[in-house]
């Protein structure tokens, strides 16, 4: 998994790239690479974090928890996680299991 | 042909009405009945065949049943709203009881199953060119009415003998069909549930039937003293039949080989007397290759019965060896005496079982997928996991095979030892 | 009607997932005309097995997982560890029942997951069944 950042004043995007998903399979090595970032963002002022999911065809239960995991965290800082570019598949599953009441997701 | 100038005859002035959805099946019937009829209207549905009726009537209706717009059924109906003795006969698929009873009730004068058997058609159609023959001479021979009456009541009679044999076909036909899914519930049963799990022993199975049901068979269980027991089995042919034997076997197989009043050897020369007694009263052999693993022991000992060779990788040797069948299938001669072979087990070897349906699968260049490609996949792959092994033989058969149809069942059974 | 099934040991690590979508891959994919409905099971599948390896199993690298699949005219795959089995409560979540703040809460979600993109689960002590119409 690979991971382009880009920033602006207000705004950081996390751009997923090469691995198709984030799951049990891969989900310690992607939490490694997301960590100094979200680090980053909670000592800023730094008003939403994007996740941009054009490459991700798949999520589990796994992948969701750590989605939550960074949404609480910047939560409680008044920061904004909104995820962008997702297929219709990622999208039912945040929908059934109800996340997308509370995160943005489109 | 004798009999066409003699229906052709009979045929004089008959006027016909054909109704069949089925493009093909229409120009092909309506064709064989232009040679006897010289009068043939054809229709594609119940809708087109009603107007075309009500422009002008048609001696005889010959009609599917199932058809778009109108179907068969509710066409005669009307038709017979308005020519209650309408002569028709029904073409039907064997696909519902109750189009037999509707038709019976509608009042039907012949029904013939497709796909179409034409000496049966032609006999129906006979017999009815009879019968109206008959009805337009009757007008005529007022006096021998009770002649007529009796021959009449006996057509009747035969009619409807022809009619319940045509329902009891229907009703074999949907038995047939029943005793697969069950034959099917017998095999997924017999096949194990479990397979005995141990710390020492990693195992991976694949089984597919070609037809609804198999002749191949796999087994595991224990025996005394925490002997496992591997065997795989093939009985000639497939179908129902062969699957109904395999019960059988695994039931013989699991009985015997747990007794440990025999050895193994003894236990095998009892399978096959017992093969050798069933097979007398139906041609079939099975081959079949026993293996008992001792855990204790750390080997394994086998006999093999006319089965194709056992792949056992020695992980010492880093090479594959073949371990082969000493004797013949059973169910041939009842008096075959077995040797056993034993063989140490090291970390790390493994076992490849399978049947002839893998090797002998074949491609549409009609090429067989062979036990050297098995050899070469195994030999390509012998580093993974008993898993990953599996997957890639069976998507080295796939890819060889591609969309082709097997006509035997495939058996894949991997066994690797820790 | 073509009748298959297939056998798998893995050993009890998530690293061996992907062997297990492999494995699948041949038998099970030609099932489904529409992509959709084999990515439906894929996520089952894994839902499952990862339950099996960390909740069943608890993690222990000396654990396995045993994996079947049945195919007749439905689908049906079995997942078993070697683990005590699975609270009877989980079989009580349901997608309705769900009140904002146990949406925080991870265990029931993996379940929810599998009960709405699968045809039937059945939980039976250490061992999960997936049931799937495929046609």
């Amino acid at each position: 998994m690979n991971l382009d950042i880009q920033k602006s004043n207000h705004q950081m995007q996390i751009i997923f790239i090469e691995d198709d998903r984030i799951d049990a399979t891969n989900l310690k090595e992607v939490k490694e690479l997301l960590s100094p970032y979200i680090l980053e963002i909670l000592n800023s002022d730094i008003e939403e974090l994007q996740f941009d999911f054009t490459s991700i065809n798949f999520i589990d239960s796994s992948g969701l928890a750590m989605v939550i995991n960074i949404y609480k965290k910047l939560a409680a800082k008044k920061q904004i996680l909104s995820i962008y570019n997702s297929c219709a598949f990622v999208q039912e599953i945040f929908k059934v299991t109800k996340l997308d009441t509370f995160i943005n997701i489109r | 042909m004798n009999d066409l100038t003699n229906l052709q005859e009979l045929a004089k002035g008959i006027s016909v009405l054909y109704v069949e959805d089925n493009d093909i099946a229409r120009k092909k019937t309506s064709n064989l009945l232009k040679k006897i009829f010289k009068n043939v209207s054809t229709a594609s549905n119940g809708q087109e065949g009603l107007s075309l009726y009500m422009k002008s009537k048609f001696n005889l209706v010959i009609s599917d049943i199932v058809m778009p717009k109108l179907n068969g059924l509710e066409m005669i109906n009307a038709i017979k709203q308005v020519h209650k003795s309408q002569r028709v006969i029904f073409l039907s698929s064997y696909s519902d009881i109750t189009y037999l009873t509707q038709a019976i009730e509608l009042g039907v004068d012949g029904f013939v199953f497709k796909p179409l058997e034409y000496d049966k058609f032609f006999d129906v159609i006979h017999k009815l060119l009879i019968q109206i023959r008959h009805t337009s001479e009757n007008k005529q021979y007022k006096a021998g009415l009770e002649d007529l009456v009796s021959q009449r009541t006996k057509q009747l009679e035969e009619k409807n003998i022809e009619l319940q044999n045509t329902l009891e076909e229907l009703k074999k036909a949907r038995y047939l069909k029943e005793e697969m899914k069950i034959a099917q519930k017998v095999q997924q049963n017999f096949l194990p549930k479990e397979i005995p799990s141990n710390k020492n022993m990693e195992v991976a199975t694949h089984f597919e039937a070609a037809q609804f049901v198999g002749g191949d068979y796999y087994d595991f269980f224990f025996s005394n003293d925490g002997v496992i027991n591997i065997i795989i089995a093939d009985v000639s042919g497939h179908g129902v039949g062969p699957a109904i034997t395999m019960s059988t076997f695994r039931g013989i197989c699991r009985a015997i080989l747990t007794s440990s009043n025999f050895s193994f050897p003894e236990q095998v020369e009892h399978i096959n007397n017992m093969v050798c007694s069933d097979a007398q009263n139906s041609d079939f052999f099975i081959t079949a290759f026993f293996i008992k693993y001792s855990e204790k022991n750390n080997s394994i000992n086998y006999i093999g019965a006319g089965h194709n060779d056992i792949l056992f990788y020695n992980s010492n040797m880093n090479s594959i060896e073949k371990l082969s069948s000493s004797a013949i299938p059973l169910g041939i001669f009842d008096t075959i005496k077995y040797q056993i072979v034993e063989k140490q087990i090291s970390c790390n070897d493994f076992m490849v079982l399978y049947t002839d349906g893998l090797t002998e699968a074949t491609n549409d260049k009609e090429e067989m997928y062979s036990e050297k490609r098995l050899l070469d996949t195994i030999h390509k792959n012998r580093q993974k996991n008993s898993s990953s092994l599996l997957t890639s033989i069976t998507s080295s058969l796939k890819n060889f095979i591609k969309e082709k149809e097997k006509n035997d069942d495939t058996t894949i059974l991997i066994t690797k030892f820790l | 009607m073509k009748t298959a099934t297939s056998k798998i040991i893995i050993k009890n690590s998530l690293n061996n997932i992907k062997d297990v979508m492999n494995w699948i891959k041949i038998d099970l994919k030609p099932l489904f005309q529409v992509e959709n409905r084999y990515q439906n099971l894929k996520l089952c599948l894994q839902e499952a097995v990862t339950n099996s390896i960390i909740h069943g199993n608890q993690s222990d690298e000396k654990r396995k997982v045993k994996i079947s699949y049945f195919i007749s005219d439905t689908l049906k795959i079995e997942i078993e560890d070697e683990g005590n089995g699975v609270a009877l409560e989980k079989q009580n979540c349901d997608i309705k029942d769900i009140k904002k703040e146990d949406i925080f809460k991870e265990s029931g979600r993996g379940l929810m997951l599998m009960k709405h993109f699968c045809d039937e689960v059945i939980f039976d002590k250490n061992k999960t069944t997936l049931i799937v119409r495929y046609k």
